[in-house]
């Protein structure tokens, strides 16, 4: 089981990496894609099943689109490298990027040191949540009580986020549309 | 427990080099949601310890819908940006106003 796990991890970081270093635009979006479908895998692992699902619906089924199409609709020469067969392997190297590398590092050494200094497993909460069953094992229906919780104690959150989430659209139809010459 | 959370800075790190160094605004934009999911995996981590609650995964849940809906409006502001400029490189875009 762990062993998924590591594979997964280091499926989804290789595609992040190479999001981050390639040159072809529209090879980046396709590992995207790739880096999401492994995040649903590892929500899987932390025993998330309705936020992996809802993760391949939202992200990979609505986001990935909408960028897809955004690059479509802004860059025009997407596809000629691929279709050219072009070699555009990824520069690892370059100068100009070396203060984001170091900046990345640098904060991911303190996220490391952190959570390297921290003992996950003397944590109060941690025993408190042990002691009370309050512990997912793997053997609930985990989407049941999500969706209780999501009408009962979460019913606020929900209907601010589902207004916002209608604005949100509406204002991205609005700033995409045509602007009429009148 | 620590190794989804070292998974998780890593995802971060990569996402914030993506969003300092790429010259493409998408890319740009696909590095923030690589930080937003980062914070997601932290969420659904700890929300393990929640199982009558579930915070963890209920707020997961809300964070996803709000990254959709920050994509949705990010790209139609980019589509104008390259309307206008006939580029989305960041660093080509000087002035606000047109």
């Amino acid at each position: 089981m762990t062993a998924i796990f590591y594979i997964l991890a280091g499926i989804m970081l290789a595609a992040a990496c190479y999001v981050a270093v390639s040159r072809d635009i529209a090879r980046a979006v396709f590992c995207f894609f790739g880096v999401l479908f492994a995040m649903a895998g590892l929500y899987i692992f932390a025993l998330a099943d309705f936020v992996a699902v809802t993760q391949i619906l939202v992200y990979a089924g609505g986001v990935v689109v909408l960028m897809i199409f955004a690059l479509m609709l802004t860059d025009k020469q997407l596809l000629e490298n691929i279709r050219r067969g072009e070699s555009s392997g990824p520069r690892l190297f370059r100068a100009r990027a070396l203060p984001s590398i170091l900046l990345a590092l640098a904060v991911f050494a303190v996220l490391l040191q952190v959570i390297t200094a921290v003992d996950w497993g003397n944590m109060a909460w941690r025993h408190e949540a042990v002691a009370a069953g309050n512990r997912i094992t793997g053997h609930e229906n985990m989407v049941e009580n999500v969706g209780v919780n999501l009408m009962t104690r979460y019913l606020l959150p929900f209907e601010v986020i589902s207004v916002f989430l209608l604005a949100a659209l509406i204002g991205a139809a609005y700033l995409a549309r045509g602007r009429t010459n009148n | 427990m620590s190794h989804f959370l070292i998974v998780g800075a890593a995802l971060f790190s990569i996402g914030l080099y993506t969003v300092f160094s790429r010259k493409n605004a998408i890319l740009v934009l696909i590095g923030i949601e690589f930080m937003l999911n980062a914070a997601i995996l932290n969420l659904v981590a700890f929300g393990r310890y929640d199982r009558i609650d579930n915070e963890g995964q209920v707020f997961a849940i809300f964070a996803i819908v709000l990254a959709a809906a920050t994509v949705a409006v990010a790209l139609a502001i980019i589509i104008n940006v390259y309307k206008q400029y006939k580029t989305i490189d960041p660093d080509k875009i000087k002035d606000m106003k047109y």
